[in-house]
């Protein structure tokens, strides 16, 4: 709803705006270590991707940091999960095929570089920890799946649209985060962060969802069009919050600034330390799939 | 401190006025009026010839002299209006009522301020700067509405926000720390559209009085200035009117006596209509979107007779926005609602008082249709207050106001539901909440010796929250998650459940070095207890004010100014220089990316700290019958240092801007046609940006430097207006001018904002955009007046 009446501002500010691309000389930083590593409950590969920082301009090619120790270590049981570097993919760090995270659990990163970045050889990440029990994870159902077509008249120009309408009953003991995601024949179509939709349950929390539309497609582009006997699975991640409130800032800060709404730009929280950059985390995906049919229509 | 402060103003009240008590003194008090309309003049002086002494007229054209018995010349004045001149030989008290002309002459040329020559040089105030609606139809229009905001925008010490807005800085404040009154009752958001137009409809305005540094101890409650308007009453003579049809607005203002002189009228209306044309369009989908305001200002006033006089006005105005698309709708509405009734009595001929009842809202409503989930969301605050002033005209040297004031201010800042049965949002409300203002103060105006003029005053002011609230106590998140606050405990309070009290001395003096140079000081403290939870860099219209709580302490803001000021030609040209030094405290800053819209715990996004601001001001107005307009220069800084915002390190306010110019002029080429121009530059508005970035999923996040420790481009741009008046003739009845104006002239791109946007095919590629607004904005209007 928010994005809905910020479409007053933006239709009056347009009527009288005009864009204009400009040279403007930026200061530079020093180079910082990046990473991005998710860790889920799905049995399968885990990938810690580890890299410089860059030019914010420039698209330089990301500049990855080879030879590290990576592990992923657990508090509770001090267990240790140990990855390697793909010898294929510098810079990318994976798991053993039948890794996965478990609730209750807290996990952090520990790397420890060959080379110093900034004065520092070792980086841990804070800890993150799937904080619901496993038994209430279990009774969350996705009841059903049911893809609208819906076309809008947009101009005279007609976009259609597949909207996922998901039918589950939200638990409603927690304060829950969500990130919701969509494949389409097994192939995650909603790639690009933009197309993350995330959500707090603030509004909804403990009620039947009653076929709320909880991602949408956009039947113009050939990767989201969806055909008559496509597979759609919808994903619906439970993430913790301090990855919800990472995936917020990473947003804003690399969306469209209007000054009307927009606070002064800040630097994103990271969980990591020593200055790097990046986020750590653990989800717990949930996925539900329907059939394009002609009912769908 | 307290205590003494307390002293030493009881000591300099008592000490005037036992000196006097004992001798006999006749009062000669009235009202001084326009003879063609039969409006209060403020501020009209009465000068007293073998006294070299006088007074003037207060907000309601009400004077009062207690002389010696005696033979005096009295002088009555108003500038634009021909001077009376009385001699009267004072035996007993007396009443008189004076109807000013306006001199033919002089109402050719653009009025400045309508006090006497050399009275700005001779009075204490200072950081005051006065203007009348004549000079504001002068400048300039944007979209063809001149604008009282606008004008403003203009002076020393006052920053604009953002292009095109109706926020402004003063002296480093914040665009909240400004109390903007309207007939007394409070505006909370002075913007239509956006900001590109204010609320205030210039034809119905009698009166606009900015004060930025002393603001006189009867007001209260922001830190940062008092603009303080006041409507016309009405034309109590005859039925006229005036207005004005643009290419984006028109308005109307009627007013006129109803039955007889003791009654008048005035009521206003505007309303844009680009709307209108909207269902003529070719595009279907926009046939049905609405964009929109109106707004309409009443005013009443009744004379019962000398000693009682009563008046009703009331603001009312509305945004509205709609967009219809696919059967689904999305509403928005906004507005601020305002009314006042006041009540002004002569308990005698030295006591003047007036009893107001005010009330003033502001709220917004949005509607929009989502998946048959209609959703709404409404948000409200208002205020019911009361005030009695008075004013005690003492003697010639000194004039005297005390009274008090009570407030019940109630915020409800969202309730936010479905409209569905069987929707999936539940209900959302971020509780409402009361609190209780009040103050008494006491003033005085004195004059010594001839030289030296003071203006001393100390309001007390009391602040409470009220009602069954739920108060959290916050604490920091545990590691990098700082920036966040969590709650670790609330309590239950009901009742008046915290109180704060603050005295708030206020102390201004003049020092005559001549009949046209004088220096002068200032102390002000102001307290301010209610403020707005925006972080954007301009105005909006979803606006949450909050109020002082036991987690938001009272900002408290403490200034020092003076001043050197000097008329040249006759009092036709006004300098002044002006510095100030201001610290403030318990300064609210928000932390970053804080969310203050559906925010139960809004409390927690809110950080304290300290802040300051110093400044030059100089200032050079020209008044001459041909040419006339101001020259403004401003330097300014003003820094916050918040411990947990930008790692504790001080930055730059949002609006600094150290150097401020503009220069306003109107050049009267014959009786029939001005051209009025102004020209504007500032430094650029301070800036955070990146310095770095890395890449998460297809993005391109920037790292940045410290908070606002880059600068945008300067600001600088160019407006030009014609004014082709039409032939005067006698018993003419209709007077029609064309106003054509042009706003940024020379097509100056000012940047508005700047963005990194990605490169079209590569996300992890980006580049400057700037957004400017208004490229080159040229109008027409045709104002009239019967």
């Amino acid at each position: 709803m928010n994005k809905k009446i910020y479409l007053y501002f933006i239709l009056t500010a347009l009527i009288f705006s005009c864009t204009e691309r400009i040279d403007i000389d930026l200061e530079s930083t020093y180079p910082r270590l990046c990473i991005n590593g998710i860790f889920t409950t799905d049995t399968t590969v885990h990938k810690i991707v580890i890299f410089h920082s860059k030019d914010f301009l420039k698209d330089e090619e990301m500049s990855m940091i080879t030879e590290a120790k990576v592990k992923i270590r657990c508090l509770e049981d001090n267990s240790v999960i140990e990855l390697t570097e793909n010898p294929e993919k510098k810079g990318v760090y994976e798991t053993d095929f039948n890794s996965y995270a478990e609730f209750q659990k807290s996990y952090f990163l520990d790397i420890e570089l060959k080379e110093e970045i900034n004065g520092y050889k070792n980086y841990k990440s804070e800890i993150e920890k799937l904080d619901m029990p496993l038994e209430v994870f279990n009774s969350f159902i996705l009841d059903s799946l049911f893809l609208e077509i819906e076309i809008k008249n947009r101009g005279g120009k007609k976009d259609s649209f597949c909207n996922l309408k998901l039918y589950t009953n939200e638990p409603g003991e927690s304060k829950d985060f969500y990130m919701f995601r969509a494949y389409k024949n097994n192939i995650l179509v909603t790639d690009t962060l933009n197309e993350w939709v995330i959500s707090e349950d603030k509004f909804y929390n403990g009620k039947n969802t009653d076929g709320f539309t909880c991602q949408n497609l956009d039947m113009n582009e050939p990767e989201e069009h969806i055909k008559i006997g496509d597979n759609v699975t919808l994903e619906m991640t439970r993430i913790t919050e301090n990855y919800f409130y990472f995936l917020i800032d990473i947003k804003t800060e690399s969306g469209y600034k209007i000054p009307l709404f927009s606070g002064p730009p800040a630097n994103v929280v990271t969980n990591m330390n020593n200055k790097a950059l990046g986020f750590f985390t653990v989800f717990a995906p949930k996925r539900i799939s329907a059939i394009r049919t002609k009912i769908s229509e | 401190m307290k205590k003494l402060i307390i002293i030493i103003f009881i000591s300099l009240f008592v000490g005037n006025i036992m000196g006097e008590v004992l001798e006999k003194k006749i009062t000669i008090s009235g009202y001084i009026r326009d003879i063609s309309n039969g409006e209060d003049l403020i501020g009209a002086t009465i000068f007293v010839k073998e006294l070299k002494s006088g007074t003037a007229t207060n907000a309601y054209g009400f004077y009062s002299i207690s002389l010696s018995p005696a033979e005096y010349t009295f002088v009555y004045s108003y500038i634009g209006y021909k001077s009376i001149e009385k001699k009267i030989t004072l035996g007993e008290d007396l009443t008189l009522n004076i109807e000013l002309k306006t001199d033919d002459k002089l109402l050719k040329e653009v009025l400045i301020q309508g006090e006497k020559k050399h009275e700005n040089i001779k009075k204490a105030e200072m950081s005051v700067i006065k203007m009348d609606r004549q000079t504001i139809k002068q400048i300039p229009a944007l979209m063809g509405e001149v604008d009282i905001i606008k004008a403003i925008q203009l002076l020393p010490g006052v920053a604009v926000v953002s292009e095109g807005s109706s926020g402004f800085s003063v002296r480093g404040g914040s665009a909240d720390q400004n109390l903007i009154l309207l007939d007394e009752a409070i505006v909370y958001n002075a913007s239509h559209l956006m900001g590109f137009f204010s609320v205030f409809n210039n034809d119905i305005i009698k009166d606009v009085k900015l004060y930025k540094g002393y603001i006189p101890a009867s007001h209260g409650g922001r830190l940062a200035s008092l603009l303080n308007i006041r409507m016309k009453n009405g034309n109590n003579k005859k039925f006229s009117g005036s207005g004005g049809i643009g290419t984006i607005s028109s308005r109307l203002t009627l007013e006129g006596p109803i039955f007889n002189e003791k009654t008048s009228y005035a009521i206003a209306g505007r309303r844009t209509y680009a709307d209108l044309f909207l269902p003529l369009a070719s595009d279907k989908s926009i046939r049905n979107n609405q964009l929109f305001f109106y707004d309409t200002n009443i005013k009443i006033n009744h004379k019962l007779n000398e000693n009682n006089r009563f008046y009703l006005s009331g603001y009312f105005g509305k945004d509205v926005f709609k967009n219809a698309e696919e059967g689904e709708e999305r509403v928005m509405s906004f507005g601020n609602q305002t009314f006042t009734a006041r009540w002004n009595h002569l308990f005698s001929k030295k006591l003047f008082s007036n009893f107001s009842l005010i009330y003033s809202r502001f709220n917004y409503a949005l509607e929009a249709g989502n998946d048959g989930n209609p959703v709404s969301w409404v948000s409200d605050l208002h205020n019911q207050s009361t005030k009695l002033d008075f004013t005690y005209f003492y003697n010639t040297e000194n004039t005297i106001r005390f009274g008090g004031s009570f407030r019940r201010n109630k915020f409800e800042p969202c309730l936010a539901k479905g409209e569905s049965e069987d929707g999936i949002f539940d209900e959302f409300e971020v509780p409402h909440s009361v609190a209780l203002e009040s103050g008494v103060y006491m003033s005085n105006e004195q004059e010594i010796a001839g030289i030296l003029n003071l203006r001393y005053g100390l309001r007390i002011s009391i602040f409470q929250n009220y009602g069954d609230d739920e108060v959290y106590t916050f604490e920091p998140m545990p590691g990098p998650y700082s920036i966040r606050y969590q709650t670790v405990d609330s309590n239950q309070y009901s009742g008046i459940y915290n109180t704060y009290l603050g005295l708030e001395p206020r102390f201004s003096l003049s020092y005559s070095l001549s009949e046209v140079s004088s220096i002068k000081a200032s102390y002000s403290r102001t307290r301010q207890y209610v403020q707005l939870a925006s972080n954007s860099t301009a105005g909006m219209p979803l606006d949450i004010w909050f109020p002082a709580s036991k987690n938001v302490k009272p900002q408290i803001s403490d200034q020092v100014a003076t001043g050197y000021f000097r008329n040249f030609f006759e009092g036709l040209l006004e300098t002044s220089a002006e510095i100030y030094y201001k610290k403030m405290r318990n300064t609210i800053d928000f932390r970053d990316r804080a969310q203050l819209l559906f925010n139960k715990k809004l409390e927690g996004e809110l950080r304290f700290g300290d802040a300051f601001s110093y400044g030059l001001e100089l200032y050079a107005r020209y008044k001459g019958e041909k040419f006339n307009g101001w020259i403004s220069y401003t330097y300014s800084h003003t820094e916050r240092k918040i411990e947990e915002i930008n790692n504790g390190k001080s930055f730059v306010a949002p609006y600094d801007k150290p150097h401020d110019f503009a220069i306003v002029f109107t050049y009267n080429i014959s009786k029939r046609i001005s051209l009025s121009s102004n020209w504007i530059y500032s430094t650029g508005l301070p800036a955070t940006l990146p310095i770095g970035g890395y890449v998460y999923g297809d993005k391109t996040i920037p790292i940045y430097s410290d908070r606002n420790e880059a600068r945008l481009p300067d600001y600088h741009r160019l407006d030009v207006a014609l004014t082709i008046r039409g032939k005067e003739k006698p018993n003419k009845r209709w007077y029609g001018e064309w106003n054509i104006s042009v706003y940024n002239a020379y097509y100056q791109k000012n940047l508005w904002t700047l963005n990194f946007p990605e490169e079209e095919n590569n996300s992890n590629e980006r580049y400057a955009e700037m957004t400017y607004l208004f490229p080159i904005l040229p109008s027409i209007t045709y104002n009239f007046h019967f």
